[in-house]
């Protein structure tokens, strides 16, 4: 009996081992540890053995069974694992197909820069304004100390629709409405951005463009707060290793008036063909508010100063991203739009 | 301005190089826009000196010359005579490239070589005035042996001043030398000018002089010159005018314009004779008075307009251009030279209205110093002495009837330092005044004395930016604003809009920004109804052109510009959306400013996604516009929107909705109508929309309300209804969710079927109801109960044939 047992336990591990597939395997253990199986009958034999025998094969028997259902397992582990190898193996995909599109759209690069430019001051407490882009003649000009047939007027060629209201060739009409809006609070920390209008038209202008206006006022605000701000902000925009320069200049509604110079950003302030080889490239305009125009808005200019200055953001795009004809802005092309990430 | 660099240096010495003067003007606010020559287009060709020359034996219209160039003669064959023994003229050496390339060789004209070739200023391509057209003859003072462009000074460095419109006192060179000696600490050198006439004053040309209209002219001053000869200018003279980017005519009239470069005072000759009764009067025009000018056009004045008259008519336009009859010419014997001060706001006018634009009247409505006419008058006179064109018949007459003086201004110096932030002692301010020549009284506070030269110097705040400006504007420091701490931080609407393009550009559309004025054609192409009012619209009255004249009412016309500006580059998937703003007039005549409202515009056409080897792309269709509004609006926290169903004339009748918000409309949305983009030559189907922000803006919940999460299961029953087209989705909604009551969580509509088995002119609908009871668990035959009463209400409220 005993070696009865041992040989169909040799015969199970072999075909155990044999099985090709779960099912083959399924087969051998029904074979040999089903209802009908080898096991089984063998151990249905156990009642013709003497009585004290009993209890060794018995004992025999239940090992063999155990062992053969752990192998069992162990094999149907194995086979499930080769099976699924196999399976995946005739999964395998070309990864270098494309994936499937999820199709974004673009923020207009224009859009991009402002909002750069916004993210910059509104990190040093300033708010963003807005005005009309139709201004009456008061707003654009005079309130900005250009009164009728002041000569400066003409630095800025302007669409009219009435002799009285026009286009507004430049966002300081925000400045008006502000501390017209604030006087005589203090302090007044904004920035302006929005669409500007002069008639003129190519490369480099455009009859429609951008700008984005500042104003701070307060008491005691110097020349030296201004070139500290725009500072920050061309270190901010353009890279730490930023320098401003100001050159003096003429804004009606500023005095002192300064242009402001940032390293040119092509050539890190060697001299190149951008910066016609001067190493720095000019950016804006700005000045310390003059007095007439604060006084104008209802601040008294011995008791408060300010500083102001107005950028274009056509030009700062152009020099951000190398694009020579600001024309191109406007034509909405995808193939453009595509390229602003 | 153009400055030529040498031209400068008879005022103030400089140690400076032209483009070291460049750069200093320029940190000075006087900006340098380029430095440039005359760039003479020819290389070898020196001063000779003529030493004889004869008729060449072989040859009638030939010429044979000996030349020195000062170290040997040689001879060369010309082609005309009007040249003699001692003559500097150019002579370009075999080896000489002139204009054009041509070079010049050694050869042999019939029989006799020729060293050479004597030069026309024309075969120079130098824009003198050499009177007749032969060999070019220099000044008798020239150098021999020097190089043509050496001596004449062609290779001169011309300084190109970009000017601000406050430094009119830069529009001369004594102006400039001012600068550079504030700039450098040199001095100031200026030629005497005095003027002495050693005429008896009985025999003295004395000119009547009266002003009419003092408003308009402060002064004027005038000098009668006799014995004038007119002649051409000499060389040198010619050569600076070149420079200084004025064409030479003739002596006198080259003087008035060489001294109003030196001086920035305009002047004028007039032939003394032709002035009736020798008689200046400064007067406004009479409406309709004729006047012929120098250009020989006929004008019409108006009575706004300032005229030079003598004692019968207009002879002049005052600052801007002289007449015809009383002009400078060949046989003038006697010369008026006028060296006046007008009003610049009416020069500028009369210049605008009869499109004119002189050197003079640009000096004029920029502001020329009216303390200068007197200088500028005895310049010229000095200077025709010298040239020998004539001499002073008489005294100066000087009408000057509204004087001027030089301002006294305050200066605070503590005022300054803390304006500019910048340390610098009382003593340091006071020098830079000095330098430039004004007069400086200290006490606790400075006394500056600016003269009128520099109208820009009119209050204290001016005197610091020269402070600063002389001092460096590099020396000052930088600091922060300090004072009370400010919030920075966008508005509730501001962060709206970029959110607004977040989620747009998050559908897959990209943003463009059109121009804000646009075609009047537009509405016509659009094909908006005549009494639209849209087609109300803000007109520029200059615009650039027709195209750009007035202001947008609506921004589909321009995303449609950009999708045909895209088609046509071969970008047929296209979806574009606007931010921008559009502009209603408020009621004609126009009195106030229009109304600006902040729009959203949407134009897309094509199939997305793009091309893919696993997703077919779909068309896009009305559902993809109106599947992105759904969308925005939802994100943007707008609720209970809803759509109808609309016809606008730009869009396809069948195609169309509007949004509403209950009473509200926020927009429009649908396929652009075939004619219109037949009108716009676009070859695909458009989908577009058009939102009012402003609307959409005021309904914004910007805190969102928590829901709990639902605790117990919902059930999902699905409905089908047949039903006639007329009856919309939303209807059959509109009927579960009545019918349903509060059990009804969510509807939501999966199929639409028409075809097989459905009649026509009805479709199937089918529909997935949620039932959810927030506080319990939902038996199904409660749910079923419902769903029957659901389906008799659509079964006799719609005539709903109701399907499986």
């Amino acid at each position: 009996m005993k070696e009865k047992l041992q040989a169909i336990a040799d015969q199970a591990r072999a075909e155990i081992s044999a099985a090709k597939t779960q099912d083959a395997l399924k087969q051998v253990q029904i074979r040999y540890l089903g209802k009908k199986g080898a096991m089984t009958s063998v151990l249905r034999g156990m009642g013709q053995l003497p009585p004290e025998e009993r209890p060794l094969v018995g004992s025999l028997a239940n090992k063999i069974r155990d062992e053969l259902t752990a192998l069992f397992a162990e094999r149907q582990n194995e086979l499930r694992q080769e099976e699924r190898l196999a399976q995946m193996a005739k999964e395998r995909l070309d990864v270098t197909l494309p994936g499937r599109p999820l199709e974004l759209g673009y923020l207009h690069p224009l859009t991009q820069v402002m909002d750069e430019i916004a993210e910059i001051f509104l990190g040093m407490g300033f708010t963003v304004a807005e005005g009309p882009e139709v201004e009456t003649d008061y707003y654009n000009f005079e309130a900005l100390n250009l009164p009728k047939d002041h000569p400066a007027r003409e630095m800025q060629d302007s669409f009219y629709f009435t002799p009285d209201m026009l286009l507004r060739t430049h966002t300081s009409p925000v400045q008006v409405h502000t501390m017209e809006k604030m006087a005589p609070q203090v302090p007044v920390r904004i920035i302006a951005p929005g669409k500007v209008y002069r008639r003129d038209d190519d490369a480099t202008h455009s009859p429609m463009f951008h700008q984005v206006e500042g104003l701070v006022i307060d008491h005691h605000i110097s020349l030296a707060d201004l070139k500290g701000t725009l500072l920050l902000f061309a270190q901010q925009m353009f890279g730490p290793h930023q320098q401003v320069r100001l050159r003096p200049s003429f804004f009606p509604f500023t005095e002192p008036s300064a242009e402001v110079d940032i390293t040119c950003m092509v050539c890190n302030g060697k001299g190149c063909r951008t910066c016609k080889d001067t190493g720095w490239i000019e950016i804006l305009g700005s000045g310390m508010v003059h007095p007439r125009v604060l006084e104008m808005s209802g601040y008294d200019p011995e008791e408060y100063t300010g500083f102001a200055f107005g950028m274009g953001v056509e030009r700062i795009a152009m020099l951000k991203y190398g694009v020579d004809d600001l024309r191109l802005f406007f034509l909405n092309d995808l193939r453009l739009a595509r390229q602003f990430r | 301005m153009r400055v030529p660099y040498t031209w400068l240096k008879d005022f103030i010495e400089l140690e400076l190089s032209a483009e070291e003067l460049a750069e200093t003007l320029t940190r000075a606010g006087i900006e340098v826009e380029e430095i440039v020559t005359l760039a003479p287009q020819f290389s070898g060709v020196v001063v000779a000196e003529v030493i004889s020359i004869e008729k060449h034996p072989q040859a009638d219209k030939l010429f044979v010359t000996q030349v020195s160039d000062g170290q040997t003669t040689m001879t060369v064959v010309a082609g005309i005579d009007n040249i003699k023994p001692g003559d500097k003229v150019p002579l370009a050496k075999p080896g000489a490239v002139l204009p054009g390339g041509v070079k010049i060789k050694r050869a042999k004209l019939r029989g006799i070589e020729s060293n050479g070739m004597l030069c026309s200023a024309a075969e120079l391509d130098l824009p003198l005035n050499p009177g007749v057209d032969g060999i070019l003859v220099l000044d008798p003072e020239t150098a021999v042996g020097e190089s043509l462009t050496a001596a004449l000074g062609l290779d001169d460095p011309i300084l190109v001043l970009d000017l601000t419109p406050n430094r009119a006192d830069c529009l001369g060179l004594v102006g400039v030398a001012k600068e550079a000696a504030a700039l450098t600490g040199q001095k100031v050198q200026l030629p005497d000018n005095s003027l002495i006439v050693n005429i008896p004053p009985a025999e003295q040309l004395i000119p009547k002089i009266r002003i009419d209209s003092p408003d308009l002219c402060s002064r004027y001053t005038g000098l009668v010159i006799k014995d004038v000869e007119i002649a051409l200018s000499p060389i040198w003279l010619q050569v600076r005018l070149l420079q200084a980017g004025v064409r030479p005519i003739s002596n006198i009239v080259d003087i008035t314009n060489y001294v109003m470069w030196e001086w920035g005072q305009p002047l004028h000759a007039f032939d003394y004779e032709t002035l009736a009764e020798q008689t200046i009067v400064v007067r406004r025009a009479e409406a309709g008075e004729k006047l012929i000018t120098l250009d020989n056009m006929e004008r019409s004045l108006t009575n706004e307009m300032l005229v030079i008259a003598d004692a019968e008519k207009a002879v002049g336009l005052a600052g801007i251009m002289g007449g015809l009859a009383t002009e400078v010419t060949d046989s003038t014997r006697t010369v008026l030279l006028e060296s006046a001060h007008f009003n610049s706001v009416s020069i500028r006018r009369t210049g605008r209205s009869l499109g004119l634009y002189s050197e003079a009247q640009q000096r004029f409505e920029k502001g020329v110093d009216v303390n200068g006419c007197v200088q500028a008058i005895q310049r010229a006179a000095r200077l025709i002495q010298l040239l020998g064109a004539g001499t002073a018949a008489g005294e100066i007459v000087d009408e000057y009837v509204v004087p001027s003086y030089p301002r006294q201004i305050r200066l605070r110096p503590e005022r300054a330092r803390k304006l500019l932030g910048l340390e610098i002692s009382q003593r340091e301010m006071a020098a830079i005044f000095e330098r430039q020549g004004f007069t400086v009284q200290e006490g606790s506070n400075l006394h500056v004395t600016v003269p009128t030269l520099r109208a820009d110097l009119q209050e204290e705040v001016d005197l610091i930016e020269e402070v600063a400006r002389i001092y460096g504007y590099d020396k000052i420091g930088t600091s922060l604003p300090g004072g009370q701490m400010t919030q920075g931080r966008l508005t509730e609407k501001q962060r709206a809009l970029a959110k607004t393009r977040q989620l747009l550009v998050a559908c897959g559309l990209t943003e463009a920004i059109c121009y804000s004025f646009v075609s009047p054609q537009q509405f016509d192409k659009l094909n908006i109804a005549p009494d639209d009012p849209r087609r109300r619209v803000l007109r520029i009255s200059n615009p650039l052109s027709d195209e750009q004249s007035v202001m947008r009412t609506m921004l589909i016309g321009g995303l449609l510009d950009a999708l045909v500006y895209n088609q046509n580059r071969n970008q047929q998937n296209v979806k574009l959306f606007e931010l921008g703003t559009v502009f209603w007039p408020a009621e004609e005549p126009l009195a106030q400013q229009p109304e600006e409202r902040a729009m959203l515009g949407l134009a897309l056409m094509g199939s997305f996604p793009a091309e893919h080897w696993q997703v077919k792309p779909q068309a896009a269709d009305f559902y993809t516009v109106k599947g992105i509004i759904e969308t925005l609006l939802s994100r943007l926290g707008v609720t209970g929107f809803s759509f109808k169903a609309a016809e606008l004339s730009w869009c396809h009748p069948g195609q169309t909705a509007e949004v509403w918000l209950e009473e509200r409309k926020l927009g429009w949305l649908g396929q652009i109508h075939p004619a219109v983009l037949d009108n716009y030559d676009l070859t695909q189907p458009v989908l577009a929309a058009e939102l009012d922000l402003e609307n959409i803006l005021a309904q914004l919940k910007p805190v969102v309300e928590y829901t709990p999460l639902p605790r117990y299961p919902a059930v999902l029953r699905d409905v089908a209804v047949v039903v006639a087209d007329e009856i919309t989705a939303a209807e059959v909604i509109k009927v579960i969710r009545a019918a349903g009551g509060r059990l009804v969580e969510d509807v939501t509509l999966f199929d639409q079927y028409r075809g097989e088995q459905i009649p026509s002119g009805h479709r199937s609908l089918a529909f997935a109801v949620t039932y959810r009871d927030p506080a319990r668990t939902l038996k199904d035959q409660e749910v079923a109960k419902v769903h029957q009463q659901i389906e008799a209400a659509l079964s006799k409220q719609l005539g709903a044939d109701l399907r499986g």
